[in-house]
């Protein structure tokens, strides 16, 4: 009798099944890419979070500027372009700024947009002290002057500060006011040219027109983002036209779309550079290694130039292009893309050449021993935060080896990799692998983190030189980097960065390998023009005519 | 009975009839036996020592096996993105696999031994606390408990090894506790208590050679059970360090690439770790039908 | 039996307290979140901001206390990716994880129950010895290798199945699940295919034990020359007699289920709780990952009582 009654529960749990696939009840509307103005994008995944201050990476940043303005907009030659700020003006010594707000502007919620926002983002922004706070890193204050006037005071004199005001969403200060940080995840409001519509975690986010925009109107009047982490299934999605667009393509899925009708791929070279930093203090820059720097005599080899240039000349930049990233990438001689302010054209990486790696390793002292290494090093390097990331820092591993020198690769995590390389912390890593990228166009940015002098125990200067890990020191080029800082004239920067770079470049201050080419792929239904910073946007698609 | 060479016991015994006429048993024993060989002898057979950067190659990378267009015969099994031979790799990791089995196995057991032998021959309150813990842990999948346990000590093959042994032993202490409870009560250890033996003398001596049995067979089967888990974990990329792959880990590796059609590269350590904890298994069903059939 | 009730009722407390204790104490060891969620750039004031928004910098045992009474009222905190209520996110997630270990724990109770009868009631026939091997095969085979495989052969090469996610729900009687779509059936059978196999193998293994153990006995043997049909034998005389242990492993193998989640749904994309403990694990997110502990625990010390509450309706001989 029990028996029976078990049975009878799964038979009732099956009817119900059945009978809920038979009818269809309630059956939910697959997004139709056929619909007229409307167009389903693939995402790798959801936003993470709906709080615009919180968190600094492309899927969110590219789903919340729909939302969400800026006080100014980045054009896709990462030019600027007036968004919710009209003007920005510096005082002579650009130590403060006015700027001069839109007017007529209105949330999504019917609430006028005022200066009182601008301040009350900031604050928050601010607050948080994660994402895009770093942001604000050089804002001593800002205030209101009146409804449309914002001024901000800088804590030393800044000409770039409004590459920094491209990143700070504005929300409404009436709308979120005392309801705490986790208002900002259920009340979704912004001035931006859509506006939510639906929003189903990790399922899907549909987004209306908003039809009050103070700007021109996008041609798209229905966008639905979708994530997707499987790239296959991103790839199956776009062939069974689910969706009109997808980003990320794996390399292996490009080659094969081209082939297929009715399917557009597109590249374009990114600006997020491959670099390898070297701990290059005369003292060792890792007592707490647990494989630590072994040289013959002791020494730290890296600290020397001819070293670190041999290192450089002993990796084939070109052949883990072609393998490891299927010619989906280029090479990266500077971590300065070309285009950017201060890019200096004639700065080459020191081209692949084992044998010359060789030769400056004997003359530097440093000769094969017994075993037939010369020095031992360890490559620290993560195994899941970069496409291939694992499989690029064997590779450099390989190519050491065959010179000569010992390079254990340790790979980790990404949970523990950012906590373990931390500067003046843990004094684990001499040489290591992570990737910089830079949206504001300028190379003294890039110079700023990468390149300011930083000795082992400390900054030189606080916030200055933050991701220079390889403990690179020169006066000279520190001094040229504040100056360049205080150069509002885009030409002089220009020649003052591209100095910059080339004494850095005659120093080995570090390496770069490549940077990576992002792959997209939509139907022959829409035009799609990619941006350089990698960011999707509605406004960027077109139906073709 | 001392004159007698232990061999010509062994080969006189039941076990030994028994096993001369099972099929599975000498099957299964034999594929362990190579496994074990190759384990011991493949750096000296394999191609490639798949470690040593140096002999690494980008432009050997993703070679298919060698049957198939664009195979190499020295790369029987494929190469992986590095160009790493798959089958040299296997080798190599078989034995970080094997070894975390085998070693996890011998901590596990014994310190299950005695907390077992502990908890039954003292008995009383220590013995229920014990038993108590036991059961709470018995209650939580040891999948779960070992990503926990992983998480927090961070991945290594030292705490592998603590994980498996902080998973393991409650099997061991049940088994072992039973067993002395009912040792306890025969005579003959009475007896040996009142010729005046020492407690510590009388479990070593008496209680453990009657728990052997039961030993044997269950740790047989853990460690086809650890190397799964072991390789599970480090599939999901909690396991061993990346630098030191085992099986597992392999297979991680060739995920990724796993549906743009490179299929090799994941398909054929997964194919030996299947191997080896078949064997390991079919042979552990053997001994349980032999040694002792209450045990499940 | 309502004295049973309390005293079960006041163990689970127990357990529970325990388990949030070394939960609690466990992850707070785990990595530094801070570093994942700062720019890289990010100098030590801010290190240090965002350390005491979190409350990391107050003392481990304040932590703790405040740990307890939120957990106590069901909060564990924001997740520090998702920025939304742990236990929200992970309630959120447990539908298609429960989707696919029902229809796995169905696949169980219909292959394993079936093939373990036949095996334990007919040991020499070719069938039972290929069932056995099967077993074997099943408990030795990674989970994670056989969606795999399954995933290559099935999904990219024959394309029978999609290669990943949850699909399309439907709502039927207010409940939303994939269950209730065509579509979403395709999605839901390999990856709960995947999670049954281990499952089937071992219940296969123990329902044969325990049928060839029962079948031996003497009641049965009456009841064969009484003249009972060979089927009634098997299915109410012998497979009620070892019911009892089967219950008990199900039980067990449910709680098995649950975690073996986490692989099968890393591997199929499927967005259930599983993928989420362990995306959480690899970003740090400690509020997740306590959460979903002291979830599933609450979820075990349930199962393990429900056990006991089925034994009693099995097997009226035993006393609670």
């Amino acid at each position: 009798m029990k028996k029976k009654m078990h049975g009878g529960g799964v038979f009732l749990l099956i009817v119900f099944g059945v009978a809920g696939t038979l009818f269809g009840a309630g059956k939910q509307e697959a997004p139709k890419a056929a619909q007229p103005k409307s167009v389903t994008i693939a995402m790798p995944g959801d936003v993470t979070t709906w709080n615009p201050f919180s968190r600094n990476e492309v899927i969110s940043n590219s789903m919340q500027r729909h939302v969400f303005e800026t006080l100014i907009y980045v054009n896709n030659d990462l030019s600027a372009s007036p968004g919710l700020a009209l003007s920005w003006t510096p005082n002579k010594d650009a130590s403060v700024w006015t700027i001069k707000l839109r007017q007529g502007v209105k949330f999504h919620n019917g609430k006028p947009f005022t200066a009182k926002d601008v301040v009350y983002s900031f604050d928050v922004c601010k607050a948080d002290g994660r994402g895009w706070a770093d942001a604000l890193g050089n804002f001593k204050s800002w205030r209101a002057v009146d409804d449309y006037t914002v001024e901000i005071t800088t804590i030393v004199p800044d000409v770039l500060l409004p590459s920094h005001l491209r990143n700070i969403a504005i929300v409404s200060k009436e709308t979120l006011e005392g309801k705490g940080p986790e208002a900002m995840e259920t009340t979704i409001v912004g001035t931006g040219k859509y506006k939510v519509a639906e929003y189903v975690k990790d399922d899907r986010l549909v987004l209306v027109r908003n039809e009050d925009y103070w700007g021109e109107k996008p041609q798209i009047e229905r966008v639905v983002f979708r994530p997707i982490p499987q790239a296959g299934t991103r790839t199956a999605s776009l062939m069974a036209r689910e969706v009109d667009l997808i980003t990320n393509v794996p390399v292996r899925d490009a080659d094969m779309l081209k082939t297929r009708s009715g399917v557009k791929v597109l590249t374009e070279p990114g600006i997020s550079t491959m670099m390898f930093a070297m701990g290059q203090t005369k003292q060792n820059p890792s007592p707490n290694a647990p494989m630590p720097i072994k040289s013959p005599d002791g020494s730290n080899p890296l600290s020397v130039r001819e070293v670190r240039q041999a290192i450089v000349h002993a990796v084939n930049e070109k052949e883990i292009i072609e393998k490891i990233m299927g010619g989906y990438a280029v090479v990266a001689h500077t971590p300065v893309p070309e285009g950017f302010n201060g890019y200096n054209p004639n700065l080459k990486k020191y081209e692949y050449n084992p044998a010359k790696a060789e030769q400056l390793l004997d003359a530097a002292g440093y000769k094969r021993q017994a075993n037939g290494y010369r020095f031992e090093i360890t490559l620290d390097a993560t195994n899941d935060r970069y496409i291939n990331d694992a499989a690029i820092a064997t590779a450099i591993g390989g190519y050491l080896e065959k010179v000569g020198i010992k390079c254990n690769v340790n790979l980790m995590s990404r949970s523990v990799f950012w906590g373990y390389i931390r500067m003046y912390e843990g004094f684990k890593s001499h040489f290591i692998m992570s990737a910089w990228s830079e949206p504001s166009g300028e190379s003294a940015l890039i110079a700023k983190d990468l390149l300011y002098s930083a000795y082992l125990n400390a900054p030189k200067r606080k916030g200055w030189g933050g991701v220079n890990r390889g403990y690179y020191a020169n006066e000279q080029v520190d001094a040229l980097i504040e100056k360049a800082l205080a150069t509002v004239d885009p030409k002089e920067r220009d020649s003052i960065m591209q100095q910059v770079w080339k004494i850095a470049w005659d120093d080995v201050a570090l390496f770069t390998t490549h940077r990576e080419t992002a792959i997209y792929a939509h139907g022959q239904n829409i035009i799609y023009k990619p941006r350089v910073d990698q960011h999707i946007y509605a406004w960027d698609i077109s139906f073709p005519k | 009975m001392k004159s007698i060479p232990i061999l010509q016991r062994f080969f006189a015994s039941d076990f030994f009839y028994h096993y001369r006429r099972s099929t599975t048993a000498i099957v299964s024993s034999l594929m362990i036996l190579f496994v074990i060989l190759v384990a011991i002898a493949g750096p000296f057979l394999t191609p490639q020592n798949p470690y040593a950067l140096s002999n690494l190659f980008l432009a050997d990378a993703f070679k298919p096996p060698a049957w198939l267009d664009g195979g190499e015969l020295r790369f029987l099994l494929g190469t992986d993105q590095q160009g790493r031979d798959i089958l040299s790799a296997i080798v190599y990791g078989s034995r970080v696999s094997l070894f975390i089995g085998i070693a996890g196995v011998f901590f596990a057991a014994t310190f299950g031994i005695l907390i077992g032998l502990v908890a039954g021959y003292i008995g009383g309150k220590v013995e229920s606390i014990i038993m108590r813990i036991a059961d709470i842990q018995l209650s939580f999948p040891s999948m779960l408990i070992a990503l926990f346990l992983m998480t927090t000590f961070g991945r290594s093959i030292t705490n592998i090894l603590i994980t498996l042994t902080l998973i393991g032993w409650v099997r061991y202490a049940r088994v072992v506790r039973g067993e002395t409870l009912s040792v306890r009560k025969k005579e003959y250890i009475e007896a040996s208590r009142v010729i005046g033996y020492s407690d510590l003398y009388i479990m070593v001596k008496q209680v453990l050679p009657n728990v052997l049995n039961s030993v044997i067979v269950l740790s047989t089967i853990q460690i086809g059970t650890f190397i799964l888990l072991e390789a599970t974990l480090s599939f999901l990329g909690l396991g061993v360090p990346p630098t030191r792959p085992t099986l597992g880990m392999l297979c991680s590796e060739g995920f990724s690439v796993l549906y743009s059609g490179l299929w090799w590269v994941s398909f054929f350590p997964g194919l030996y770790i299947v191997f080896i904890v078949f064997a390991i298994n079919l042979f552990g069903d053997f001994l349980r039908d032999q040694l002792n059939p209450r045990l499940k | 039996m309502w004295k049973y009730l309390v005293k079960r009722l006041l163990q689970m407390a127990g357990v529970l307290l325990i388990v949030s204790t070394i939960v609690f104490f466990i992850t707070s060891v785990i990595g530094n979140p801070i570093y994942n969620m700062l720019p890289e750039r990010a100098p030590p004031e801010q290190v240090e901001q965002v350390r005491k928004m979190l409350g990391l910098d107050k003392p481990l045992y304040y932590q703790y206390a405040i740990f307890l009474r939120n957990a106590l009222r069901g909060d564990f905190g924001m997740s520090y990716t998702h920025h939304q209520p742990a236990l929200r996110l992970i309630f959120s997630r447990f539908p298609a994880t429960l989707e696919i270990v029902i229809v796995a724990m169905l696949l169980t109770i219909v292959i394993g129950i079936s093939g373990g009868v036949y095996a334990g009631a007919y040991p020499r026939r070719k069938l039972s010895k290929g069932i056995m091997g099967f077993s074997i095969l099943g408990i030795s085979l990674p989970s994670f290798w056989i969606g795999m495989v399954f995933i290559f052969f099935l999904s990219v090469r024959l394309g029978w199945f999609p290669v990943s996610g949850r699909g399309e729900t439907g709502v039927f009687l207010g409940i939303r699940s994939s269950l209730f779509t065509l579509e979403g059936w395709r999605h839901v059978f390999l990856p709960a295919f995947t999670l049954a196999v281990i499952n089937i193998a071992t219940i296969i293994r123990l329902i044969r034990a325990g049928m060839m153990e029962t079948l031996r006995q003497e009641y049965i043997k009456f009841a064969r020359a009484k003249g009972v049909g060979e089927k009634d034998i098997l299915f109410k005389h012998a497979l009620k007699n070892i019911m009892i242990p089967v219950v008990t492993i199900f039980g067990l193998q449910l709680g098995e289920l649950i975690a073996f989640t986490t692989i099968t749904e890393t591997i199929y994309a499927w967005p259930g709780m599983g993928k989420l403990l362990i995306d959480s694990i690899m970003n740090l997110d400690r509020p997740i990952v306590s959460a979903y502990l002291l979830f599933v625990s609450v979820l075990f010390v349930a199962i393990n009582f429900a056990v006991d509450i089925i034994y009693t309706l099995i097997d009226p001989r035993v006393e609670l």
